[in-house]
């Protein structure tokens, strides 16, 4: 998780997540699709105005997740609760009502995504866990142990790569999943133990105990622009739901 | 009861681990879950609970369980689910859910039974969410309770119960000897010897 150089970058990261949580919040109350594709297409106006979203960015992004959401779509189309029947065939049973409330949740899935993607993507991790410290009182022994353990997303992904290459050059052939489950999870999990056991020494043999009382190279603030974005934000998805609903 | 330095940094890297996998998981899910619905899908559930088993029953620490779950769905949100934010909340619904397993029996009881009841449980309160996030009020009253009791089983089994399998697995590899888990299990070891010898 990086950030870019947009003005979303710029805001506070707990803030940020905590407006998006809300606007999620209120996406859930929504029942009405139309309502719910407006409050979508305003989060993916604010990736691109405020964002620094690329149009090659959003396709990119954004379309895997559409042939996601149409799935969700169809799932509660054809399983949904209805009374006026359009089609079934088999255990399908598509219905006026479960259309509507497919459309709705296949939307509301949408909006979660974008919403998140705004924050993912304009958001440094390291800022991210500072705010975190410093606006939601986390205890910096957590909150440094989370910075040490995300370092380790990349070493895993390489690790099991390296372990399956070597099983190949030694002739081994997965016959059962669930043998090969095992067989790269549980080293998969050993070494994760014996690296965490050791990056625990190492900070504690630096001096590290994890109290409130210590200083900090990076600090984060709440100034006005982050109130400015979570009011304005939640004000116009408010006015939609107002106008439509 | 404080958490060591060592014990805090083990629980979120096996929960980074979780939130790979969870990751890896969304991603079978999906095109499954458009073929058999939520009834048939929802099989597939457990292994999304499986951070909490694995860390509480190595640790044993009041809101091991929640941690876990909630740090590995944080991950799998910041690694790029298609679930999008909707991914860590349910995280926190899973981890409760979880968590009240344990403290049922005040972090006292780490075995089988309260690992795979974490799973359940961690399902049941996954179903909630869904309830109210995803619009699984909307499906007809018999797929719903299906889809219920299809993520409790899978809670159990593919949360606690394989929970249990890897995690004794292991500690088969000595890794685990300067844990809670192994701590209490010596402690065990001697009381059985002593009895024996006696």
């Amino acid at each position: 998780m990086k950030a870019n150089d947009s003005f979303l970058a710029s805001l506070n990261p707990s803030c940020k997540l905590f407006t998006h949580i809300f606007v999620m919040f209120l996406l859930m109350t929504i029942s009405n699709p139309k309502v719910t594709l407006f409050i979508w297409i305003l989060g993916v106006f604010v990736g691109i105005l405020l964002g620094g979203w690329r149009i090659s960015y959003l396709f990119k992004r954004l379309v895997p997740y559409l042939g996601f959401s149409i799935l969700v779509f169809w799932m509660m189309a054809a399983f949904g609760e209805g009374e006026t029947t359009i089609w079934k065939w088999a255990w399908f049973h598509v219905t006026e009502e479960s259309i509507t409330n497919g459309l709705t949740v296949a939307l509301r899935m949408l909006g979660f995504v974008t919403y998140g993607l705004l924050f993912t993507s304009t958001t440094d991790l390291t800022l991210f866990i500072m705010s975190l410290i410093h606006q939601c009182k986390l205890s910096p022994k957590w909150a440094y142990g989370l910075l040490a353990g995300f370092r380790f997303i990349p070493l895993f992904q390489s690790e099991l790569r390296q372990m399956k290459t070597a099983h190949k050059v030694r002739g081994y052939k997965q016959k059962n999943s669930w043998k090969a489950f095992m067989r790269y999870s549980i080293p998969l999990f050993s070494q994760g133990i014996r690296k965490a056991e050791r990056i625990a020494i190492a900070m504690e043999a630096r001096g590290f105990t994890g109290t409130k009382e210590r200083t900090y190279y990076q600090t984060t603030q709440v100034v006005t622009k982050d109130w400015a974005y979570a009011f304005l934000l939640l004000i116009v998805v408010i006015a939609l739901m107002m106008v439509e609903g | 009861m404080k958490w060591k330095m060592k014990e805090v940094v083990l629980a979120v890297i096996l929960s980074v681990a979780c939130g790979v996998i969870y990751l890896g998981w969304s991603t079978l899910w999906i095109p499954i879950s458009a073929l058999v619905g939520p009834v048939g899908a929802g099989f597939m559930f457990g292994i999304w609970v499986i951070a909490s088993p694995i860390v509480a029953y190595i640790i044993r620490k009041p809101g091991a369980a929640f941690i876990a779950e909630v740090a590995a769905a944080a991950v799998e949100l910041l690694t790029g689910s298609h679930f999008g934010l909707s991914a860590l909340l349910v995280g926190v619904f899973q981890g409760i859910g979880s968590e009240i397993a344990f403290a049922l029996f005040r972090y006292k009881r780490y075995n089988l039974f309260t690992l795979m009841l974490s799973g359940a449980l961690a399902g049941v309160l996954g179903i909630v969410y869904n309830l109210v996030a995803n619009g699984f009020g909307y499906y007809t009253t018999g797929v719903f309770f299906a889809t219920l009791a299809i993520h409790i089983i899978s809670g159990a089994i593919l949360g606690g119960w394989l929970g249990k399998v890897v995690v004794d697995a292991l500690a088969k590899t000595g890794v685990l000897e300067q844990y809670e888990i192994m701590k209490q299990t010596r402690k065990k070891g001697e009381i059985n010897g002593n009895i024996s010898r006696m």
